[in-house]
């Protein structure tokens, strides 16, 4: 019997990165810089929060090519954003979640 | 007191990671725990479990006093490495990245399951000296694969017909995290190893 | 975009977050419907405990996220861990009735009692800019910490991330607190949340 995408394995994850520093980065020279300064994961954005503050308007999850150049970079783990309730944000996050 | 054996006394690496579960699990079990980030943090001990996290993270924070401590400390006690802490106890492919101790006959490739979406939990097969009514389950996440085992190295437990867990000498390596589930067999061979070693120290 | 591309996007944490602006006011992502795991901000113990139930397994502080300022982190922190403390001590009528007061699931407020912490770990966000930063959240029951603007909007990003993860790893530690702390050349630039119009803040986003 095996299984992935258990609620135990989702929880796992955050339990390996205790202790550590999650940092946000929006390209890939960043996503670097970060993981060499000893960051546990890195969160791909297309802009930071004082940025997004600063421009208003409607913040939407980033670009999937930036969150790919990222992955390549890097090899600790690679979170992004979606909007509260955007679940169809989510899907394309998560990959092999089909629209219900 | 334990059958005239003293209260284990067992270091947890606390540089990052989820050294706060094993910690829970050794509590548990009536060890004496200390979180060690320091050389100073060794004094006394008698193992170490060096947890999963992030290897290169690892790498990043700790000093070369620290890591000549670890190395001396590791090559003369009962060490556990789990996930990342195996990584960091065996060879790796060169990654200026992540320096590991290489104390472990044993190679591995990092995040050999890829990511996170294919963590996984599954039934795992196990010598007879591990086999209790059911059979452990293994907790993989984002976890190493072993691609080489040296002579002297000897398998525990197998996913399929793949090797998850290994001891080497007085190294235990797996690939897993026992400390996330509820089932603590592996804490307690591990503890089995520290009591033989007071055994063999009285 | 081809569907191909969503399908190989394997993201390893979604953060459902507030810093986006939101798309539903009424109801957030059923988290437990995905094989990636979910991270969701926090006020206080009730809105974890939603999220939880939602399926989250990671919780962090919504902190105000972008102003450089960690008094809504502390706030928040301080909030979720001092209503845990009471939690403990509370008998199963005052906690059914305590999860009605804070919106909180009964099952889920018993695994706090019987753990004293969240069932799936407590992060801190929203706010976090220098190194004692770091350090104050982790001595206030943080188990790890996320940094925003304040790494890539400081003067000198390289060494401010070092020293923010070494001031994590020795939350306790002051000589390695002082020692990463010195020379750090200018953090990002701070906003009064006091003076930001309420239509300003994030942290009221989601519920």
């Amino acid at each position: 019997m095996s299984a992935t995408g258990t609620f135990a394995a989702k929880v796992g994850l955050a339990e390996m990165l205790k202790g550590g520093v999650i940092m946000d980065v929006t390209n890939a020279d960043q996503a670097r810089i970060a993981e060499k300064a000893g960051a546990c994961a890195v969160m791909a954005l297309e802009r930071v929060p004082s940025d997004i503050r600063r421009d208003g308007g409607v913040a939407r999850m980033s670009d999937v090519a930036v969150i790919r150049e990222i992955q390549d970079t890097v090899s600790i783990p690679v979170m992004a954003k979606c909007r509260i309730g955007h679940f169809a944000e989510a899907q394309i996050r998560s990959s092999r979640n089909r629209l219900h | 007191m334990v059958n005239g054996l003293v209260m284990a006394r067992i270091g947890v690496l606390a540089l990052q990671g989820d050294f706060p579960m094993h910690e829970q699990r050794l509590l548990a079990l009536g060890c004496q725990v200390t979180q060690v980030r320091t050389p100073q943090d060794l004094t006394g001990l008698e193992g170490l479990i060096w947890p999963g996290g992030e290897s290169t993270t690892m790498t990043r924070v700790m000093t070369d006093e620290l890591r000549g401590a670890l190395r001396e400390f590791c090559s003369t006690h009962p060490v556990w490495g789990t996930c990342a802490g195996m990584i960091m106890l065996s060879h790796t492919d060169p990654d200026p990245r992540v320096r590991t101790l290489e104390l472990a006959d044993v190679h591995v490739n990092r995040n050999g399951w890829g990511r996170q979406v294919h963590s996984f939990e599954a039934d795992l097969r196990v010598v007879p000296e591990l086999a209790e009514l059911r059979a452990p389950v293994g907790m993989f996440i984002r976890a190493p694969r072993i691609t080489r085992l040296g002579p002297a190295v000897r398998v525990l437990a197998w996913y399929r017909d793949e090797p998850v867990a290994v001891e080497h000498g007085r190294i235990l390596l797996t690939t897993f995290h026992p400390e996330l589930t509820g089932d603590d067999r592996f804490h307690r061979l591990f503890l089995s190893w520290i009591l033989s070693h007071q055994r063999v120290a009285s | 975009m081809p569907k191909r591309k969503f399908e190989a996007l394997e993201i390893d944490f979604i953060d459902e977050s507030e810093v986006l602006t939101p798309a539903d006011e009424q109801f957030h992502v059923d988290k437990h419907k995905f094989k990636a795991p979910f991270v969701c901000g926090c006020r206080n113990l009730g809105e974890a405990l939603r999220r939880i139930a939602e399926g989250a397994a990671m919780i962090r502080t919504k902190g105000e996220a972008g102003t450089g300022n960690i008094v809504e982190a502390v706030r928040h922190m301080r909030s979720v861990m001092g209503d845990m403390r009471k939690v403990k001590l509370m008998g199963d009528e005052e906690l059914v009735n305590f999860g009605k007061e804070i919106g909180a699931p009964f099952e889920l407020l018993k695994q706090v009692r019987e753990l004293g912490k969240l069932p799936v770990p407590n992060f801190a966000a929203g706010g976090i800019a220098t190194p004692a930063d770091a350090s104050l959240m982790m001595q206030l029951g943080a188990e790890a910490v996320f940094v925003g603007s304040g790494i890539f909007k400081s003067s000198d990003p390289s060494a401010r991330a070092e020293a923010i993860v070494l001031a994590t790893t020795h939350y306790r530690d002051p000589e390695v607190l002082v020692r990463v702390s010195a020379g750090l050349r200018g953090a990002m630039a701070g906003l009064d949340v006091r003076s930001m119009d309420e239509s300003e803040l994030l942290s009221t986003r989601g519920w």
